[in-house]
């Protein structure tokens, strides 16, 4: 895991602000997808808007704070890293993603033991002992609330 | 005045009936217990509930209706305070200060300012209710389409002060949003847009798993990243109750929210939330050190809650004077109306006082019963956030998932937030902020749909939003709040010049 850094300004970095940068060209590159897939959609007149209009205003505003943003990125005197936490942001997702997958096949327990497993690999994981406890807490009060308390349709077991 | 005043009597009569206040209790007491779950905001809880009160007298179940509103808008600030979810739109705001007060050991403080913010807030709106109700409902017939685009664009811009950072990214994120808020079909021409042939996205996306996405799961990613996997330290409790001195901070802050919140809440659509952000601008732009903004500035929290409790309270004068339902909640009430054989509309409070002025007495009731209920839960609620992150993290994704999934038992809205997590950790470390994003797709449809009307009815004149008056006004506003962002951006980059 890492930290944004702010490394010492070196006169050899051109990039004073990747972030700045980076950011500007992910906001061009949502508005010309945006574009793309709004071409086929007829836009109408001002008058009489049809379907492709707003999203094509919105996507040419976008492009134009975007490129505003590329422009910075490349100007402003800011100097810091751009830094990526591998382990949360992969094992939080993966985690979300094997509840969603598991959910309607095993049920709830066993998606809620995916979900906090994997999910628990993000951080420091917990000792056996105390990560029974968790999820056999976790499970019987979501049981409680979502199934028995507001009737979900919940398969519990698999 | 005397009427008011001997129909306010008759009406305190009507909700102080034991069982009216059972059922007034029972509402705020489910209604917040359920509220606090992350994922159920009011409207999820309102149409949860809404059976069980299909059993009860008229009078009793909106009393009970109304109950569950208040108590799951107060639960939902709970948890945006507590860990930073926000349930709904409107408490986006709250999070901001809420939670950062409660990292520096103010949980407590930060929870009794929101429920005696939302107290004062709500017993002011009821009392405008019940003076002003009908007149006020006229003012908001006399917003035309270009009106509401003028409104909308002063809270855009408004929402772009909320962001600390540069100026052309918040913009950029309201964008955003509103490209987000496009998904699914096109109302008037049946176009489906960027749907990518997915059913699920045929009715555009929901504002639970973007939100819990942008802040529940992006949050836990940096929380651990920050603290490499040890998660925050639960800080130590100060003190539970606000002093002398929180009460100074946040008292102007909570009159001006419940003013914009009793003004805005009367709009349809984005009423509350538009005036919690508004009214969280407002405190940014008045506060003698905006800097303290995002960091635990009290008034953060109790002008937003202030302003989203009277915004939500005042929603209930065009459902119970016009017969229009302002939000999905409101739609919700007029469904429950409807079927115990009420038409709600102008001629209800003539024709049945006692419901009409009951449900507005019971407002006042329930708004006390709440802080009631809920002061004594302060010290209950302040040790949650001393369980070790360790174990609060999974429990928190838990909540996240299973809640996210309850709003249609469809996993694919788990997945959306599994997605929208990582796009919300993109946008941390590329310095952009969520919440203009989430203002922008809350009121990207209205804002749309209002324009193309807007645009309609003067044939493609622009000029339309300056010669109507109550919309050139708007705009002078929209104007004047984009010089006060731009000239201080603009010095601060002479500044900065200056110094090279």
């Amino acid at each position: 895991m890492t930290h944004t850094l702010r490394s010492p300004r070196s006169a050899a970095s051109r990039l004073r602000s990747p972030q700045d940068l980076a950011a500007g060209l992910l906001l061009s590159a949502l508005a010309l997808g945006g574009l793309w897939l709004a071409r086929g959609w007829e836009a109408g007149s001002l008058a009489m808007m049809q379907a492709g209009f707003f999203p094509r205003l919105v996507c040419y505003f976008l492009l134009a704070a975007g490129l505003a943003t590329v422009l910075r990125g490349l100007t402003a005197q800011r100097t810091a890293t751009l830094a990526w936490a591998w382990r949360p942001s992969i094992a939080i997702t993966i985690a979300v993603i094997a509840f969603a997958a598991l959910l309607d096949r095993l049920g709830l327990v066993l998606a809620i033991l995916a979900l906090i497993g994997i999910g628990g690999l993000a951080g420091r994981p917990l000792r056996p002992g105390p990560f029974t406890a968790l999820w056999a807490t976790l499970a019987t009060s979501c049981i409680a609330i979502f199934s028995w308390g507001l009737g979900l349709p919940l398969q519990i077991w698999p | 005045m005397m009427d008011i005043l001997a129909n306010l009597w008759l009406g305190l009569g009507v909700s102080v009936e034991p069982m009216n206040l059972v059922y007034c209790f029972l509402g705020v007491l489910i209604g917040t217990l359920i509220g606090v779950l992350p994922g159920l905001g009011p409207t999820a809880t309102v149409a949860l509930l809404l059976p069980i009160t299909f059993y009860l007298p008229p009078v009793g179940a909106l009393i009970m209706l109304a109950g569950i509103f208040y108590g799951a808008q107060y639960g939902g600030s709970t948890t945006a305070i507590l860990v930073k979810l926000p349930g709904e739109s409107s408490s986006v705001m709250t999070c901001l200060d809420g939670n950062a007060m409660a990292r520096q050991g103010r949980g407590g403080v930060a929870l009794a300012t929101a429920a005696l913010s939302s107290l004062f807030a709500g017993c002011v709106t009821t009392l405008v209710i019940a003076l002003a109700g009908p007149p006020l409902a006229g003012m908001a017939l006399a917003f035309g389409p270009s009106e509401y685009v003028a409104l909308m664009l002063v809270g855009l811009i408004g929402a772009v002060t909320l962001a600390h950072g540069s100026v052309v990214k918040a913009v950029a994120m309201i964008l955003v949003g509103l490209l987000l808020s496009m998904v699914g079909t096109d109302v008037n021409s049946g176009q489906m847009r960027f749907t990518f042939d997915i059913p699920q996205l045929y009715d555009g996306l929901d504002f639970v798993p973007l939100a819990m996405g942008l802040f529940g799961l992006a949050d836990i990613i940096i929380n651990l990243e920050e603290t490499e996997g040890r998660g925050i330290d639960p800080s130590p409790v100060h003190r539970l109750w606000p002093s002398l001195q929180d009460f100074k901070d946040a008292w102007p802050a909570a009159v001006r929210g419940t003013a914009l919140g009793a003004l805005l809440g009367i709009l349809p659509g984005g009423g509350a939330t538009l005036s919690a952000f508004s009214s969280y601008a407002l405190e940014k732009k008045v506060a003698r050190d905006p800097s303290a903004f995002g960091k635990g500035a009290i008034q953060g929290v109790a002008g937003p809650e202030a302003a989203n409790n009277a915004g939500a309270q005042a929603s209930f004068i065009p459902m119970l004077s016009l017969g229009i339902p302002s939000n999905a909640v409101m739609a919700l009430m007029v469904g429950a109306m409807m079927i115990h054989g009420i038409t709600p509309g102008p001629q209800i409070m003539t024709k049945q006082p006692d419901l009409f002025w009951g449900m507005i007495a019971s407002m006042l009731v329930g708004n006390v019963m709440l802080v009631v209920l809920n002061l004594p839960l302060i010290g209950l609620w302040v040790r949650l956030l001393r369980v070790p992150y360790a174990y609060l993290f999974p429990a928190i994704l838990v909540f996240c998932c299973i809640g996210t999934y309850s709003l249609k038992n469809d996993v694919f809205d788990v997945l959306l937030m599994a997605g929208f997590g990582v796009f919300g950790y993109v946008l941390k470390k590329l310095d952009c902020e969520p919440a203009p994003l989430l203002l922008g797709f809350v009121l990207g449809p209205l804002l749309e749909e209002n324009l193309s009307r807007a645009m309609l009815l003067s044939q493609g004149d622009l000029t339309v939003f300056v010669t109507r008056p109550i919309s050139a006004g708007l705009m002078a506003v929209a104007a004047g709040l984009l010089a006060l962002i731009l000239l201080p951006a603009f010095r601060r980059q002479r500044e900065v010049a200056f110094k090279e």
